[in-house]
């Protein structure tokens, strides 16, 4: 068992074997079943995140409040266009970031990664890197083991929810836990991996939680599509050999004194932020006459 | 509903996934979309009030339950976040469930030995005990003792620990 990025670095180094290999093997330690069961657990899982990712790349599928729908088509069509000021394979990594978050607000099937609000950016950016070094199944069960990783350490140490933490702690986490497991599917070392997950909790520290009505839509389908892309530059920044000044467990445990600092109008109450403009208070009477 | 819940229950769903979950639904089952739909259906009224339930995690509810026949049971639980949950209370009395193990929850009066008792029918079965919290109202009234486990419980350790003095009801809570 470990309890912070270093004691788990550390098992890495004891046993000679990559962040996913020791994460998996401890997983099973702990829940007492085999290896196979939890990479069986994880491929699932994975199955239906893809389906998700995919899903309204085509066709335009309205969030249950009928407020929002149809963003993911709108990138996918523009991401196949030349024009585009990022990359058409970021782009696409951000439509089904998008997708998967419409999947959510249309009360369809996705994997809290970690949390539902944050549903997107994981699987999206697993999915980028694997379409671009045409990456084995069992190489996305890796990736995916070790963003669990990542996402359990800051669940044991700060809080992954945005009622607590605001949206750094979902919305951040997520992509800390996408940028480290892409890293090491880039062949990233362990350090860079949680260098790549600090910067991207760093970039993000401070994120207030403000959805608008209380739903989980505005502004939480936009900062998913941020969500990938910073996963995908702090991933990079890592293996370019860039360094995180501050190491990834005082990182974690800043921005829970940061989240507990933030007033809890802005950590999922949807009154203060975006929920309390006058948009958002409109809609707020329009969705629930309240 | 506290906190962060009573804020946005609606939006986030929360009122369909608490019925679901009522329900017996698993949490990848399609139908908690239609959850209040189906709670009417089986003539299963549920309302939603908004309360401070004091320092609790933003994201806690408290179910009160009242079956036909006029019993009534609660119980506390907070949403943490990354799927983990947390019961922090049943019946006003203090407990620990994280469903992340098979668990029983046993009602008993509160009486010297009944924890020795429970505890030795996990020993003869060679089952693990992982957690253990016990809590009572007051000196010699209702108890309650919830034990998180390695493994599950067969049909005979149940039977065995239903039969003990002083024990009223034991329910199975399963890993999620």
């Amino acid at each position: 068992m470990y309890n912070n990025a270093n004691e788990l670095k550390i098992i890495c180094k004891e046993r000679k074997k990559p962040l996913c290999v020791v994460a998996i093997e401890i997983e099973s330690e702990v829940n007492g079943c085999s290896i196979d069961e939890i990479r069986s657990r994880f491929k699932n899982m994975i199955d239906i995140m893809r389906n998700a990712c995919f899903q309204t790349l085509n066709n335009t599928v309205p969030s249950i409040s009928g407020l929002t729908g149809g963003d993911a088509k709108l990138l996918y069509e523009y991401a196949q266009k030349s024009g585009s000021i990022l990359s058409g394979d970021i782009l696409n990594g951000v439509a089904y970031a998008l997708s998967c978050f419409e999947v959510n607000t249309s009360m369809g099937k996705i994997v809290a990664a970690p949390t539902a609000g944050s549903c997107g950016i994981l699987p999206a950016s697993l999915l980028v890197v694997a379409k671009q070094i045409n990456a084995s199944e069992d190489l996305l069960i890796d990736a995916f083991a070790t963003a669990a990783a990542v996402g359990s350490i800051i669940e044991q140490n700060a809080t992954l929810s945005g009622a607590e933490g605001g949206c750094q702690a979902e919305c951040g986490s997520a992509s800390a836990m996408a940028a480290a497991a892409v890293v090491e599917m880039k062949g990233g070392s362990v350090e860079q991996s949680f260098d790549a997950a600090a910067m991207t909790l760093k970039n993000v520290m401070g994120l207030v939680c403000d959805p608008i009505a209380g739903l989980v839509e505005v502004p939480c389908a936009k900062r998913n599509a941020i969500g990938v892309v910073n996963a995908l530059l702090c991933a990079d920044l890592a293996l370019a050999g860039i360094k995180s000044f501050v190491p990834f467990d005082e990182v974690v445990s800043a921005m829970y004194s940061v989240g507990k600092s933030i007033p809890c109008e802005l950590r999922e109450t949807g009154i203060g932020g975006l929920a309390g403009t006058p948009t958002g208070t409109c809609v707020r009477k329009k969705v629930f006459n309240s | 509903m506290h906190g962060s819940f009573a804020k946005t229950f609606k939006g986030h769903g929360t009122d369909r996934a608490l019925v679901g979950g009522l329900l017996g639904m698993e949490t990848d089952d399609e139908n908690i979309a239609k959850s209040l739909d189906i709670a009417k259906a089986k003539n299963i009224s549920v309302n939603f009030v908004p309360t401070d339930l004091g320092n609790v995690h933003p994201n806690t509810v408290k179910a009160e339950i009242k079956s036909k026949s006029g019993e009534t049971f609660n119980l506390v639980a907070s949403s943490i976040g990354g799927g983990e949950i947390k019961i922090i209370s049943v019946n006003g009395m203090h407990s620990n469930i994280s469903g992340n193990y098979n668990s029983i929850m046993i009602r008993h009066l509160d009486k010297i030995g009944t924890i020795n008792k429970i505890t030795r029918f996990f020993e003869i079965e060679n089952l693990n005990i992982a957690s253990l919290c016990n809590s009572r109202e007051s000196f010699g009234e209702n108890a309650i003792t919830i034990i998180e486990m390695d493994g599950s419980a067969s049909e005979n350790i149940l039977k065995k620990i239903s039969n003990i003095d002083g024990v009223l009801s034991i329910s199975v809570i399963y890993k999620i």
